[in-house]
């Protein structure tokens, strides 16, 4: 039963902690302002590190004590048992107190694009970098001045 | 409270592993049907807008007097992308120069083809594989007298309960040598999608 237990927190674990995210909804009808054509001039792939101070670590402490205690309710017996519970959750709660009470430095890929547009301006665009586009130099692209204020570049078909 | 947890842990665990469970089924569809999935440009789209701008080309009293002796040779030109979306123009260019050419008045020079076309004269005339008396000589190929080029804009308005697109396309046909456009036309798709309150 314990091993039974044990799986199922694993695989708990492992399910709600994987997740993807698209870069960008590049197939989405939104308001636009105006699209210049061009081509790629330069690419150069950049990061950016933030430090970033962890919100929910209230819950993510409330978590690790709630499966510390669970699972160190699993052994010994009588008070024996209790005193693995309370201990569980101690131990549980301060691994994952201390886990996410320091900022956590988060990497963010960006590439930086010299775009040179058809009536011969030259822009330098930095973006997400987004892996179902790669952009190399000489290609085709749309420069989209989106109406919320931010730009996008594109390839052309 | 073995019982309770251990109950409460593996029904969260079948709750979260159903939501994975993977029941993707394949049918063939009719490639004509009107698709309405969302609201950005679709499959209807596109074939609404290259069969109307290919009826209208063909029916146009000028193209009719530029094809009544000959069949003009064109080369389409990349249809300009004005939306935000990331549309595949060419594939609409693709189908309005099939279509003309199975209409039989036109002819079309393939401009993305040119450096295959040129690699393949190459090889006729360089490798030694070829008979060179056989061989397709360079400098023949026959230059496009008119040019089919055009865009595709976009208008999106949105509120919580409803959005709008509006799309223009826009396709021009210019005489190469004067640089007069001898026809242009445009076609309008205007797509909404309202929040359904009552549903059954």
């Amino acid at each position: 039963m314990k091993t039974l237990l044990l799986t199922s927190f694993t695989l708990l674990v492992l399910l709600f902690s994987y997740s993807t995210y698209a870069d960008y909804d590049r197939n989405q009808a939104i308001p636009v302002d105006k699209v210049l054509f061009g081509s790629v001039i330069s690419v150069r792939n950049i990061s950016q590190e933030e430090l970033v101070k962890d919100k929910d670590s209230g819950w993510k402490t409330f978590g690790g004590a709630l499966i510390g205690g669970a699972i160190g309710n699993q052994f010994g017996g009588g008070s024996g048992r209790d005193i693995a519970t309370v201990l569980g959750a101690v131990i549980g709660g301060s691994i994952a107190q201390n886990r996410h009470n320091q900022p956590k430095k988060v990497v963010i890929r960006l590439v930086e694009l010299m775009i040179s547009v058809t009536n011969g301006e030259q822009f330098m665009v930095i973006q997400d970098f987004d892996q179902q586009m790669i952009f190399h130099s000489s290609d085709k692209v749309r420069m989209i001045y989106l109406a919320n204020g931010s730009v996008r570049i594109d390839k052309q078909f | 409270m073995n019982k309770l947890i251990l109950a409460v842990s593996v029904s969260l665990t079948l709750v979260a592993l159903s939501g994975c469970t993977n029941k993707s089924v394949v049918r063939y569809g009719d490639a004509a049907a009107v698709e309405t999935n969302d609201i950005n440009f679709g499959s209807t789209d596109l074939q609404t807008v290259a069969g109307q701008m290919t009826d209208s080309l063909l029916v146009s009293p000028v193209v009719g007097t530029l094809t009544a002796n000959t069949r003009p040779i064109m080369f389409v030109e990349s249809i300009k992308n004005k939306t935000s979306e990331h549309i595949d123009t060419e594939s609409i260019t693709d189908s309005i120069s099939t279509k003309l050419l199975r209409s039989g008045k036109f002819r079309f020079v393939d401009m993305g083809r040119v450096e295959a076309a040129r690699q393949q004269l190459e090889f006729q005339q360089n490798s030694g594989m070829v008979d060179t008396s056989k061989a397709m000589q360079f400098g023949k190929q026959v230059g496009a007298q008119y040019m089919l080029y055009g865009n595709l804009a976009s208008i999106v308005k949105s509120n919580k309960d409803k959005s709008d697109v509006y799309y223009k396309f826009t396709l021009r046909l210019m005489d190469l040598e004067s640089g007069l456009v001898e026809w242009a036309d445009e076609t309008e798709i205007r797509k909404t999608k309202e929040k359904e309150f009552v549903s059954w």
